[in-house]
């Protein structure tokens, strides 16, 4: 035996003598797991909020994180998980993977690449020519406009920069689908390639100009418009087509405070884990906008009767796309204006080195604008999960605790290989493109499990069997390697040799004898590995009869 | 093995009646974090009342100001669409003179693709005027390039204390007044990628005047005088003696020759490479100037990549003399090397140190504090002599050290701050521009 062995194994007996000893630490109680947050209830309908960008930049810059610090408002845990450290469905996000089944075990079922593929458009029927042009884009900074098609239904199209044919609206249409596909709320988009024949100007529109101010739209306006956009080999135009979303708009739906005027929003969202774990997600993808100026608010249903449901309306940030154009080379790795890292900077003379300093990124940039010109600069070797951020700090990312974190990784994990392929289909790319896109969202996506898997055990879909509890490893089941060298400790409710189902990735670990309110605790320790890290540990009610144990709580 | 469902004993969480999610009772860990946290949130609830009173005018205000779209606006009528014609503010602030506010104008295409056009009008109040106008039309001669810039200036805090490094100049500080005329017609011949040449036929007029008391420092009549029999000063009358060509001025063409060799990689912000620059100038005095000198100037300058282009030193020597020509009246005052300006030594105050010949010795350790702000650590050593460096002697070598952070904003605009301590016993210096130049 090895000196690392036979430490590793001491680590093991001390720990375990000590988590035997321990008394729990948390006490759930003997309740049904909360799957709906019944924040739909019917309400009046809120007031309109305003959408500021530039305030709201130098609010999340500058006021919010002094005000944070003032506030000694660091390591607070999101308040709407429930007993399984799960999150119930919601006006702001809804599970479509997740399955409970009758013994309260829960599982994810893979959606597969045709559904992904097919995404928020599915039940909606395509646009359909001829489209009238009824409003010039008020907001945004690319081309764009507002149509209604043959079949009466609304558009919002959206155009790319002169030469950059897909950045932007390929881009669009794939981020959606991979954030649509994980749980939250999205416009219904599709790519729509068009040509200005198909096009006819309502004798009615209007435009907004950049100061706000309603014009006119002229042909000679719509044709200003499409004389930006650049075309495809065969003439035609690539729009982004973009439903027009049900329900009255009633402004952004912030990262941070509660609207006041719904009575269904009783969660600050900057405590909310379906936005604080929404980082992880948009580190995959890059949406490196994701601010509240990105985010809408809808009241659905007649007045009085109707709530509010809350979008990520435009994840179109993402890749290396940004609407202006393609991103710079710090975007994803540091914020517009951090007063603290410039002091940082400043203070060490510059000693500190940051991950978007050097030429070594610039060259690696400009090299991939060249090669994808459609994608921009998105790769796996320079990306950190930890450190990747928006470009301002998001009130509800930067409160993330390694909870929150490891929820979000979960579900970029939920990813199959087909799926995240689907999504990248939705955006027409070339081929080579579309390959290259699909192999970075999987290396990104394997960085981020490797990362936070790491720091909390990813052992999911706790179902009691026989005498047995048993689980699934994410890691294993993920592929990340280390099965064999993988080595468990059970301990409290659970003892004894931690056997392999046989698939790889499912474990059971017998159940000690006892009654009444159980907790089995479960460390995992990998490949190098020199004692366990930390522990999962499951609360259960025992009867003491095979059936008779409910799960009630996960602590992580 | 089939399981037969263990029901609850309580139904879900209902977190509409006030519920935990989580379906527990209370949080004694999250109960207990936040018991030990009252008192240090009570000792900082008072400067947090007044972090968040600051923030509520400024968060009103820029919603007014955003719902105006007065930002856009004053940047629509400042700027053309294409973002290649516009106008910026000019400021100026540096210690010992006045500030001076203004404007400046860029047209990045009138005169073609890749050309320049430039002007600006700053000035102050209190009798300061700056104008420039810089053209640079699109080459018509292949590799030659023309250049034409003029430079109008009028101040009357402009500073004199003396030729020569003599400490007891310093106690002689006066102001005077001058109206500053630079026509640059140049022609720039690039011979290689790395090596132009250069030609200058610039003409040049300047006329003084007494300046006022600014800042405690008096004008130059109270202190550079033409003493009368009595020892008594001459009412408003300099001595031109002790500051050579002020009562006539000076009008002069000049001719120069230059050569430059430029391995960086960046003009403005070099990151490795080396530049040399020597050139050389005739200038002859027009009407009653009688003047006539030569004038050699060298710089060799260094950027040193310290690591990936990122932090940078650049170190810069630079040497120049005014050589008057046989039988020519003293070089005018105004011709010769003034330590004090931004290029020319950062710790000593405008106008001070002035004689024939320059030795300036400068590193600067550069790094970027965010993707738009640099900051920089710089040491400058150097002085003035007299003709052919007469007189040199380290002990007349100024050593200066600072640090500056300049901002790169996307709109045509560069801000820099500076601040410089020289051991000059003139204290900290203190320099901020912001320009469209």
């Amino acid at each position: 035996m090895t000196t690392t062995p036979r430490r590793a194994l001491l680590s093991i007996a001390i720990v375990a003598a000590l988590a035997g000893c321990a008394p729990p630490s948390v006490r759930f109680v003997d309740r049904g797991i909360l799957w709906d947050e019944r924040d739909a209830q019917p309400i009046p309908q809120p007031r309109t909020r305003a959408f500021y960008s530039d305030w709201v930049g130098l609010r999340d810059a500058i006021f919010l994180p002094a005000d944070r610090a003032l506030g000694l408002d660091y390591g607070a845990e999101s308040e709407n998980p429930n007993a399984l450290d799960e999150v119930g469905d919601s006006t702001w996000f809804r599970d479509p993977r997740r399955v409970v089944d009758a013994d309260g075990r829960v599982w994810w079922r893979p959606l597969g690449g045709a559904r992904v593929e097919e995404g928020p458009m599915a039940g909606y029927a395509h646009p359909t020519p001829p489209f009238v042009v009824t409003k010039g884009k008020t907001y945004g900074l690319n081309a764009g406009f507002q149509v209604r098609d043959a079949t009466g239904q609304k558009w919002l199209f959206k155009f790319d920069h002169a030469g950059l044919v897909g950045l932007d609206t390929s881009t669009e249409a794939v981020a959606a689908r991979i954030v649509w596909s994980l749980g939250w709320n999205v416009p219904a988009v599709e790519i729509c390639d068009l040509s200005a024949e198909e096009l006819r100007l309502s004798p009615t529109a209007s435009m907004t100009d950049p100061v706000g101010d309603e014009v006119a739209m002229d042909g000679a306006a719509l044709a200003a418009i499409l004389a930006r956009v650049p075309r495809l080999p065969d003439g035609r135009m690539r729009a982004l087509a973009s439903r027009w979303i049900a329900g009255h708009n009633v402004g952004p739906a912030p990262f941070f405070g509660r609207r006041d005027d719904d009575p269904n929003d009783r969660v600050p969202h900057e405590a909310r884990r379906d936005l604080r774990g929404l980082q992880p997600v948009y580190a995959l993808i890059n949406n490196t906008d994701a601010l509240e100026t990105n985010t809408l608010d809808m009241y659905v249903g007649r007045p009085g009767e109707g709530h509010v449901v809350h979008y990520q309306q435009d994840v179109g940030g993402s890749f290396g796309a940004r609407a202006t154009g393609p991103q710079t080379y710090w975007m994803g790795r540091t914020i517009y204006l951090d007063p603290l890292e410039m002091v940082e900077s400043i203070l060490t003379l510059g000693l500190l080195r940051r991950s978007w300093q050097g030429a070594e990124l610039k060259t690696a940039r400009a090299v991939a604008l060249a090669r994808w010109p459609e994608i921009g600069f998105f790769d796996v070797e320079h990306f950190d999960p930890k450190e990747w951020t928006p470009v301002l700090h998001n009130p509800a990312f930067v409160r993330r605790t390694r909870r929150d974190t490891y929820w979000g990784a979960k579900r970029v994990a939920l990813l199959e290989d087909d799926e995240l392929d689907g999504a990248v289909r939705a955006g027409r790319y070339r081929p080579e493109a579309a390959a290259y896109l699909s192999s970075v969202l999987k290396g990104r996506r394997e960085r981020i499990a490797r990362t936070y898997f790491a720091e909390t055990p990813p052992l999911e879909s706790f179902a009691f069997r026989g005498r047995a509890l048993c689980f699934e490893d994410w890691w294993l089941k993920r592929g990340l390697g280390g099965a064999a060298a993988t080595r468990y400790l059970a301990t409290g409710a659970v003892r004894g040799p931690v056997v392999d189902e046989g698939d790889g990735f499912t474990r059971c670990a017998p159940l000690t004898d006892g009654r009444g309110y159980r907790v089995a605790s479960i460390a995992v320790a990998r490949a190098g590995d020199r004692a366990p890290g930390r522990a999962v540990r499951v609360h259960f009610v025992d009867d003491g009869v095979v059936g008779g144990r409910r799960l009630i709580g996960i602590e992580r | 093995m089939v399981c037969t469902p263990a029901v609850a004993a309580e139904p879900p969480p209902d977190p509409s009646r006030g519920e935990r999610f989580d379906g527990r009772r209370s949080d004694p860990a999250a109960a207990r974090r936040e018991a030990a946290l009252v008192v240090p949130r009570l000792l900082l609830v008072l400067p947090r009342l007044v972090w968040r009173a600051l923030f509520v005018p400024v968060g009103l205000g820029a919603r007014w100001f955003e719902r105006r779209h007065v930002l856009q606006r004053v940047l629509d009528a400042i700027t053309s669409r294409d973002g290649l014609v516009g106008v910026r503010p000019t400021v100026g602030i540096t210690s010992g003179i006045l500030p001076i506010f203004g404007l400046s104008y860029f047209n990045l295409r009138a005169l073609g693709p890749r050309t320049e056009l430039r002007a600006s009008l700053a000035g102050n109040i209190a009798d300061v005027v700056a104008a420039r106008f810089l053209m640079r039309p699109t080459s018509l001669w292949g590799s030659a390039q023309y250049i034409l810039d003029l430079d109008y200036t009028y101040r009357d805090d402009f500073v004199y204390s003396g030729i020569g490094f003599e400490p007891a100049n310093q106690g002689r500080v006066g102001r005077y007044a001058a109206n500053v005329v630079d026509v640059h017609n140049v022609v720039r011949l690039d011979a290689h990628p790395l090596v132009s040449f250069y030609g200058d036929g610039a003409f040049g007029l300047r006329r003084f005047g007494n300046g006022r008391d600014i800042y405690g420092v008096p004008p130059i009549a109270d202190v550079y005088c033409t003493p009368k029999f009595d020892g008594r000063c001459l009412t408003a009358h300099v001595s031109e003696a002790e500051v050579p060509g002020f009562n006539e001025g000076t009008q002069f063409l000049r001719a120069t020759l230059g050569m430059h060799v430029d391995t960086r990689d960046s003009f403005s912000a070099p990151s490795q490479g080396v530049a040399l620059d020597v050139r050389a100038d005739y200038s002859h005095g027009l009407g009653d100037d009688h003047s006539s000198y030569v004038r050699l100037h060298g710089i060799l300058e260094a950027a040193l990549d310290l690591w990936q282009r990122s932090r940078v030193l650049v170190v810069r020597l630079q040497a120049g003399t005014v050589l008057p020509t046989e039988g020519s009246s003293p070089v005018p005052f105004t011709e010769l090397y003034v330590l004090g300006l931004p290029e020319l030594h950062r710790g000593v105050r405008f106008g001070r140190y002035r004689d024939a010949s320059l030795f300036l010795a400068t590193a600067e350790y550069r790094w970027p504090i965010a993707q738009w702000m640099d900051a920089a650590l710089f040491v400058d050593y150097g002085g003035v002599f007299g003709p052919h460096f007469d007189g040199f002697s380290f002990d007349k070598m100024i050593p200066a050290v600072g640090g500056a952070l300049r901002v790169r904003t996307s709109q045509q605009l560069i801000m820099r701050l500076q601040l410089a301590y020289g051991w000059a016993g003139e204290g900290t210096v203190v320099t901020f521009t912001a320009s469209a130049f």
